[in-house]
């Protein structure tokens, strides 16, 4: 019971951090950053370190929706661009975390889900904005971006896991002693 | 690596060598050069995309032109024939029977794309690849 209400509070911690990431991000002028740092893709991350791939994928989702809640934008075409490039940012992350944790740090992790997202993000914008191949112009330079935001990202996404690691112990389970371990489960 | 006066986390953080591996490093250059290399491969790839003449008279289709390759072309329509020249990478009407010589008023086009028309004559030339081009609007 205790550490399932800690694991949502938990949860519902870093979704409320990634939201309100992804609103205040929103607010950046495009004018002067033409390409955004997707700082909220750092909650992401670290929820998959920290709880796994699907509620990664659930606090992923739910950081879209209410931030484009938040700011206005659900449902336009800001919205869908994010949605497509989120998920397949956090899909390529999970599956490289699972098959290649081994290999790469954080930093690799998070370089792929930056390049994923953008590749996503162009790719969707050319099927339901633009309809012009003239849009894949702007691949390389948003592929340089994405290396130095995913590197970024992946920094400050390591410093996020070992200090949330630090601030609240792993699970509760894992401290729990043997007998509570079997009066967990069987409470299960 | 010194306090400095920082957190003990914040220094274990800032030590990026401690903690990043060599398939990081080898990721960071395949990107470098993925996107070095697509800085010249993509606009290569979109140019090379053939853009194409067609040439419409009436509902009839006379036929369809590789824009890099010169050569005139003679259009029968209900006038008379018009001529039109493919030349250095853009088309144009040359001369047409029609009065008013709008069509060739229209001047040429190139790769963007776009369309001439003779309408007495009854003769559309369309540059493009069948894609419709452009935009409307941008919104944020």
């Amino acid at each position: 019971m205790t550490d399932r209400v800690g694991r949502l509070s938990r949860l519902a911690l870093l979704l409320a951090l990634a939201t309100v990431i992804h609103t205040a991000e929103a607010f950046l002028p495009i004018t002067v950053v033409w390409f955004r740092f997707g700082f909220a893709n750092i909650i992401g991350l670290a929820t998959l370190y920290l709880f796994g791939f699907k509620d990664a994928l659930l606090i992923t989702l739910g950081r879209i929706f209410l931030g484009s809640l938040a700011t206005g934008l659900f449902g336009s075409p800001a919205f869908v661009l994010s949605l497509a490039g989120g998920i397949c940012a956090i899909l390529a992350m999970g599956i490289a975390h699972r098959l290649a944790a081994r290999f790469f740090s954080e930093i690799g992790i998070s370089l792929i889900g930056a390049v994923a997202h953008n590749t996503a993000q162009l790719v969707a914008a050319y099927f339901i904005l633009v309809r012009n191949r003239g849009i894949f112009l702007l691949f390389p330079m948003m592929l340089l971006a994405s290396i130095g935001t995913g590197f970024i990202n992946g920094f400050a996404a390591r410093f996020f896991i070992t200090h949330f690691r630090k601030i609240s112990p792993p699970s509760i389970p894992h401290e729990s002693t043997t007998a509570g371990a079997d009066r967990h489960q069987a409470s299960l | 690596m010194p306090r400095c006066g920082y957190p003990a986390m914040v220094v274990d953080v800032m030590n990026l060598k401690a903690y990043i591996r060599p398939a990081d490093w080898v990721l960071i250059a395949f990107l470098l050069v993925t996107a070095v290399l697509s800085f010249f491969l993509i606009p290569r790839w979109l140019m090379s995309g053939a853009t194409e003449v067609e040439i419409l008279a009436g509902d009839r289709l006379v036929g369809r032109y590789p824009l890099n390759h010169d050569q005139r072309i003679e259009v029968p329509g209900p006038l008379g024939v018009s001529e039109i020249v493919i030349e250095g990478g853009h088309v144009r009407f040359q001369s047409s029977p029609c009065p008013h010589k709008t069509c060739k008023a229209m001047g040429n086009l190139g790769t963007e794309g776009g369309i001439l028309v003779c309408l007495p004559n009854e003769i559309v030339v369309r540059v493009g690849n069948g894609q419709p081009d452009g935009l409307d609007a941008v919104s944020r």
